[in-house]
């Protein structure tokens, strides 16, 4: 990328064209060009500010001021029945397609749904956001939600074995979470196409953080006491389904051999 | 009243009819049986009633419904949720997905956001519904606090997200939201020992501890939920500082590809506080080490 300023730039062009006048015409249309573009550029700013102004205008009207003693309560604290894992994926907003109103979910979102294993310094950052709503705020239900055309798993799928690492460092490093997922797709579904192969390894990859989740103490106590269930969804907006499952994890009582 | 005052107390509801048919299929089918068998569809606001008249009805004392309450989820409950869950897509798929259907067609194609959103998870304060963005608007990161770790270190769930949505889906702008009674930043501005890490949440929020710090400089003499408030925005301005520090987001800054907003969103009496990043006059500030300059603030009210 040129670091020459655009004043730089000017004074170049303007000798070039000194010295060569028959590229005037060439060089107006094409100035002309990029003033017009530079021009929609910075409106298309001014529209994105626009859009969230009235966005949340909208909301104003339409919601918030509709229910006062929601929004009242809401002020001042939170009980929300769900902790939601998504993809921050732009296509799959869990109050979209669940049509979660404020306060009935607390929703994390990263690259491709992932659940890494307990680690308090690696994870820290998944971590709080399981321990604050479970231990806090008390959650009954986990939910991991998969999607369709999912770039992250995309890309797990292609990382090839055994490379060095690419320019995209953290993305690698945080997708290979779900590695597992990608070694089992590659061995049970050798035969299947690219595409499928990564279908399937984005309900697997909701299998694998599922399984993770177990591996925070706070998670399982309370799986075991039946006071939090967990579940798995893959959202499919090519066909327009939505696919449940739930995770069965359960001890039974004991009985003695002897 | 008869001897049964279950039923009349049931009578007196106006979903009573729901309720009472739910009755009479437990008592032929027996307790076991689902309600995901039964034609009516019951709303889950008087399940849990019907639950709790399905104790009173086995003869206890109406003091012990009270432990139907909070007690641990069953199975019969588990079904409610995938039938809420059910009932939930199928109204986004009717009333959205089929509606707009060549826009989400488009949109399984590839998806080209005009935003990337850093948003707290916190349930009062999703970024669609506070601010209307559309499936296919906004590339959407949520965590605790809204917090961005340094580029240097830190776990990488929110690195890899920037990563992605800057350099492959190169999105035009970054929002940073923040907002009011944050517990995470709660946490930060509660803790006393930094090197407490007996917590995820304690290990988390020390990526916001220069805005902790900042706030203690100035807003040391308010009152603690006014010093928590200085430093949900003193956090946004941190991240966005913080933004800075990643090479390719500080070059596209620079061309002017790039915009850098932080946002705040007050729900307590509903307003929205939204700046923008002046890079220009950031730059001279960066090298002080004081922070970033700001432009067009605005207050959404």
């Amino acid at each position: 990328m040129s670091t020459e300023s655009y004043e730089d730039a000017i004074k170049r062009l303007g000798e070039l064209l000194s010295k060569k006048s028959d590229l005037g015409n060439v060089a107006a249309a094409k100035i002309k060009k990029l003033t017009d573009e530079l021009e929609e550029l910075d409106s298309n700013k001014l529209d994105a500010v626009e859009r969230i102004k009235s966005g949340f205008l909208h909301f104003k009207t339409n919601n918030y001021e509709k229910n006062p003693t929601l929004y009242n309560s809401l002020a001042k604290s939170q009980t929300p029945k769900f902790l939601v894992f998504a993809c921050a994926d732009s296509r799959v907003s869990p109050s979209h397609i669940l049509n979660f109103q404020l306060g009935e979910a607390f929703i994390v979102r990263n690259i491709a749904n992932m659940v890494p294993p307990y680690d308090k310094t690696k994870h820290s950052n998944v971590g709080a956001a399981l321990e604050y709503p479970i231990t806090v705020l008390n959650v009954e239900n986990i939910l991991v939600i998969g999607h369709s055309c999912c770039g992250g798993i995309k890309g797990l799928m292609a990382i090839e074995d055994n490379t060095a690492p690419t320019k995209t460092e953290f993305i690698e490093n945080w997708i290979q979470i779900c590695a597992p997922a990608k070694n089992r797709i590659k061995q049970d579904c050798k035969d299947l196409s690219f595409e499928d192969q990564c279908t399937n390894c984005e309900k697997e990859a909701v299998n694998v953080s599922l399984g993770n989740l177990l591996s925070y103490p706070f998670v399982r106590e309370r799986v075991v006491k039946n006071k939090l269930a967990i579940r798995g969804a893959h959202y499919d907006f090519v066909k327009g389904t939505f696919d449940l499952w739930e995770l069965d994890f359960k001890t039974t009582p004991a009985f003695a051999l002897s | 009243m008869a001897a049964t005052p279950t039923h009349f107390s049931v009578s007196h509801d106006p979903f009573s009819s729901t309720s009472l048919l739910n009755l009479q299929t437990q008592a032929i089918f027996g307790p076991n049986h689902s309600l995901k068998t039964t034609q009516l569809r019951i709303p889950a606001s008087f399940r849990r009633k019907a639950t709790n008249l399905q104790v009173m009805a086995s003869g206890k004392t109406p003091g012990l419904t009270q432990e139907a309450n909070g007690v641990a989820i069953d199975r019969q409950n588990n079904t409610d949720v995938f039938d809420d869950m059910k009932q939930r897509f199928l109204a986004f798929k009717k009333l959205k997905y089929m509606d707009d259907f060549e826009h989400y067609k488009n949109l399984a194609d590839a998806q080209a956001p005009k935003f990337l959103v850093i948003a707290c998870a916190d349930s009062r304060v999703c970024p669609s519904a506070v601010l209307g963005f559309q499936p296919g608007d906004a590339f959407t990161v949520r965590n605790i606090a809204n917090l961005v770790p340094p580029y240097e270190s830190g776990p990488t769930e929110t690195k890899a997200a920037l990563e992605f949505s800057v350099n492959t889906l190169n999105v035009e702008n970054i929002l940073v939201i923040g907002h009011s009674r944050c517990g995470g930043i709660q946490a930060l501005m509660k803790m006393e020992d930094e090197g407490d890490s007996r917590s995820f949440i304690h290990n988390w929020v020390v990526v916001g501890k220069k805005a902790k710090e900042s706030t203690k400089a100035v807003a040391s003499n308010l009152h603690f939920d006014h010093q928590c408030q200085h430093c949900e925005k003193a956090s946004i301005n941190h991240s966005l500082e913080r933004l800075l520090g990643y090479p390719w987001i500080e070059e596209k800054v620079r061309q002017g590809s790039l915009s850098l907003h932080g946002g705040y969103y007050n729900f307590v009496d509903c307003t929205f506080e939204k700046w923008t990043v002046d890079y220009a006059a950031s730059r001279g500030k960066k090298k002080e080490g004081s922070g970033i300059a700001v432009k067009d603030r605005s207050v959404w009210s």
